[in-house]
């Protein structure tokens, strides 16, 4: 995908939402220059700053510009990123699939091989990203998006951080979050082996590991860490799983010497043949099905925005100005 | 009253119920938004539409319906195949709470077992349980967390409060910073600096404490008195209910020390209270600036180590990172001459000392290690044995790892230590 010449929503014709977030949606767009279709991220300043996200924001645009040089297939491109007084926009590769999430859910849980065929373009993207010092931190069904031909792409790279050691701030979610995030002593590339092992049971169980409607009851758990597996748990899998949710970061795989080989040479990835996959080569296991690329059926019906966008209110000068 | 007027009341109440609440207008929009995207699932569409638009008004309604499955739904189905599938158990854990697990797990996978995430059973509860709805959580997308940015600089810049505390009152604090999950992994330093920057608020009799919704700032723990815990209640008509009453050496509202979320509860203060008090900002500032002086502090140590020399500073971090703090009291052996050693001692606080033994069967000190020494740094290489006996000249901090872990890591040291060495020409 080739950066785009755009500097204005003037410059699309803005359709659906295809997902929400905190401070904003993502629409269905096109370009009408180019008839090219895109995911238009659309984020409110005013509640990015009400937030204090301004500095998550730029690290996502820039680490979004840094990945789309490289193209990964399982990373989404960005092909430009404006502003205007209300909003920040990201034009973003649409992945027309629809959401992840919703296939799990419909599913309930998958099979040991549809989950391990996910889980391993996962160890992918994190190879990829760590190689680069980037950690992303909020792994979870709802950040995976399924392409026409049925593989991943991540999205969402707001608490993505370039860290070469060790960072600080605690983020991600609730099930998701690694026992040294919780302890606040300083968190690193471990953090994303830690909710590669919890997607792996979300997919295998249906539910994450450590589950509860009050968070404090969630981190709990996962101090505790006392994992339970269904009798359909996969041995291998089983066994990985147990390697990445591991407290002690001097034995969780993927943190330690060899790195996501220790992952990529376990068990439950004999059969897997990680060129074929990384050149898309494979069968995916599931096939959204399309009408036509501008077909945004896969995508869950979200009531469509009705608010009026308001300016920011800032002290001092403009926090976006350099954006 | 006449059947008649008893009707009009009832009209009347219901209507100024309608008027109160909104409800025509709610509907409107409803009714709207359905129209402007006819979804091909109207039904899951309007349970989203609501978390999306009032996302406050909705988390209590998840927050309550787990409590509500498990009083209910959960037992009343009485899932067993499912509570039956997870025999498998890795740790012994306690009973109550795994069953309370699996009705969680059951109850929710129940709602979702169906094609369709809001199943007709679901909506029929709904009906009958008006006060408390029963949506499916899973069909959810989980929101992320954060906490704000704090950056490097202002730790540097930020000096540690001291407030001051008699010997019983820090004593008591200390015990119930040990005894809580979340705070339990700290080292004695951060559980000191942590102590010290504690301040104290004092409520009287029916005070509010903290406030179910509001932004949660601080930590508590009470010092004296009584603290009763309330959390609103879910039907119509508002109010509240007592869950608990805490009191001297528990402590309350710890997901405020890790993000700004809205707390949970309410806690009055019963008669007058005295409590001990930590803000997010302060705790992480402590928490940051203790780890990472720790983390410069034993990569400064190893920096001057002659093996370690060639290392990088990522690597010197990490082994840094794998370093675990033993204690040693006066007299204790160490390591033994001629024994088999595999871990790698940095002294940190204290002394120890080396002897060999001699030929004639009396042993003789060697050297004497002071806080920065080190030995047995041999034992990552190969496990050769030990070239001396190392006792603790009184109370003895060291920073160890063995071999294995190093090994694990690092990679073998063998190999980080061939790098400096060119490889041959021919």
């Amino acid at each position: 995908m080739a950066p785009l010449e755009c500097s204005s929503i003037a410059d699309f014709d803005v359709g659906k939402t295809l997902g929400t977030g905190s401070f904003g949606r993502v629409r269905f767009g096109t370009h009408t220059g180019t008839n090219q279709h895109f995911a238009i991220k659309m984020l409110r300043k005013r509640d990015v700053i009400k937030s204090n996200q301004v500095e998550h924001i730029k690290s996502e645009k820039k680490i979004l510009q840094t990945l789309s040089k490289d193209q990964h297939p399982f990373i989404v491109n960005m092909a430009a990123v404006f502003q205007d007084p209300c909003y920040i926009y990201m034009i973003i590769e649409v992945v027309i699939g629809g959401e992840f999430f919703s296939y799990l859910r419909n599913a309930v849980k998958f099979d040991n091989q549809t989950a391990r065929f996910y889980a391993a373009q996962v160890v992918l993207i994190f190879e990829h990203l760590h190689s680069m010092d980037i950690i992303y931190r909020d792994l979870k069904p709802e950040n995976l998006l399924l392409d026409r031909e049925g593989y991943l792409k991540i999205t969402d790279f707001g608490f993505a951080k370039i860290v070469p050691f060790k960072t600080y701030t605690l983020c991600g979610t609730p099930e998701y979050i690694a026992p040294e995030v919780l302890l606040q002593k300083g968190h690193g590339k471990g953090v994303d082996w830690w909710t590669l092992g919890i997607l792996m049971y979300e997919m295998l169980v249906g539910d994450p590991p450590f589950l509860d409607a009050d968070p404090i009851q969630i981190y709990q758990q996962v101090l505790q860490c006392k994992l339970r597996f269904t009798r359909s748990y996969d041995q291998d899998a089983k066994s990985l799983t147990k390697k990445l949710l591991t407290p002690d970061l001097t034995k969780r795989y993927g943190c330690l010497k060899r790195g996501a080989l220790d992952i990529k040479t376990s068990h439950w990835f004999d059969d897997t043949d990680w060129e074929a996959l990384l050149k898309r080569k494979l069968d995916a296991p599931i096939k959204p099905t399309l009408k036509s690329n501008t077909d945004t059926s896969n995508f869950e019906a979200y009531p469509e925005d009705v608010e009026k966008a308001v300016p920011p209110e800032f002290d001092g000068p403009d926090p976006f100005a350099d954006f | 009253m006449s059947e008649a007027n008893k009707d009009r009341d009832t009209q009347a109440e219901l209507h100024k119920y309608l008027v109160e609440k909104n409800i025509n207008e709610l509907f409107v929009s409803i009714v709207e938004a359905i129209l402007l995207n006819r979804p091909e699932n109207p039904i899951g569409f309007m349970a989203n539409y609501l978390f999306e638009k009032y996302p406050e008004k909705t988390q209590r309604i998840i927050k309550s319906q787990d409590e509500q499955k498990m009083q209910s739904l959960g037992v009343e189905c009485g899932n067993t195949e499912r509570i039956a599938s997870f025999i498998e158990s890795d740790a012994e854990s306690d009973c109550s709470s795994v069953n309370t697990r699996e009705t969680v797990l059951t109850a929710r996978r129940r709602s979702s077992d169906c094609s369709s995430a809001f199943s007709r059973e679901s909506i029929g509860v709904n009906m009958r349980q008006l006060s408390a709805p029963q949506v499916p959580v899973r069909s959810q997308r989980r929101k992320s967390v954060c906490a704000e940015k704090i950056t490097e600089d202002v730790v540097a810049d930020s000096e540690l409060k001291v407030i001051k505390k008699t010997e019983a009152e820090a004593a008591r604090i200390s015990t119930i910073l040990k005894n809580n999950l979340f705070l339990s992994h700290l080292d004695e330093h951060q559980t000191k600096t942590i102590r010290e920057a504690m301040f104290c608020v004092e409520k009287s009799d029916g005070e509010v404490i903290i406030n179910q919704g509001d932004k949660g700032d601080n930590f508590y723990c009470i010092e004296e008195g009584l603290v009763h815990v309330f959390i609103d209640s879910r039907d119509c008509k508002g109010g509240r209910n007592k869950v608990k009453t805490l009191t001297s050496g528990d402590s309350f509202g710890e997901l405020a020390l890790m993000y700004n979320a809205p707390r949970a509860a309410t806690c009055i203060a019963g008669g007058e209270v005295r409590l001990w008090a930590l803000d997010r900002v302060s705790f992480n500032v402590i928490l940051m600036k203790t780890t990472m002086d720790k983390r410069k502090r034993m990569s400064d140590f190893l920096k001057n180590i002659q093996i370690f020399s060639q290392f990088t500073e990522y690597e010197l971090l990490t082994i840094a990172d794998t370093l675990q703090d033993e204690a040693f009291n006066d007299g204790a052996v160490i390591c033994k001459q001629g024994e088999r050693g595999d871990r790698f001692y940095v002294v940190h606080q204290g002394t120890a000392v080396c002897t060999k033994s001699q030929n004639n069967g009396t042993s003789m000190e060697v050297a004497r290690l002071s806080p920065g020494s080190y030995f047995g740094e041999i034992a990552l290489l190969t496990s050769k044995p030990r070239q001396a006996t190392v006792t603790a000249a009184g109370d003895l901090k060291c920073f160890s790892v063995d071999k294995d872990t190093f090994d694990r890591c690092l990679g073998p040291l063998n190999d980080i230590l061939m790098r400096s060495i060119p490889p041959p020409l021919v």
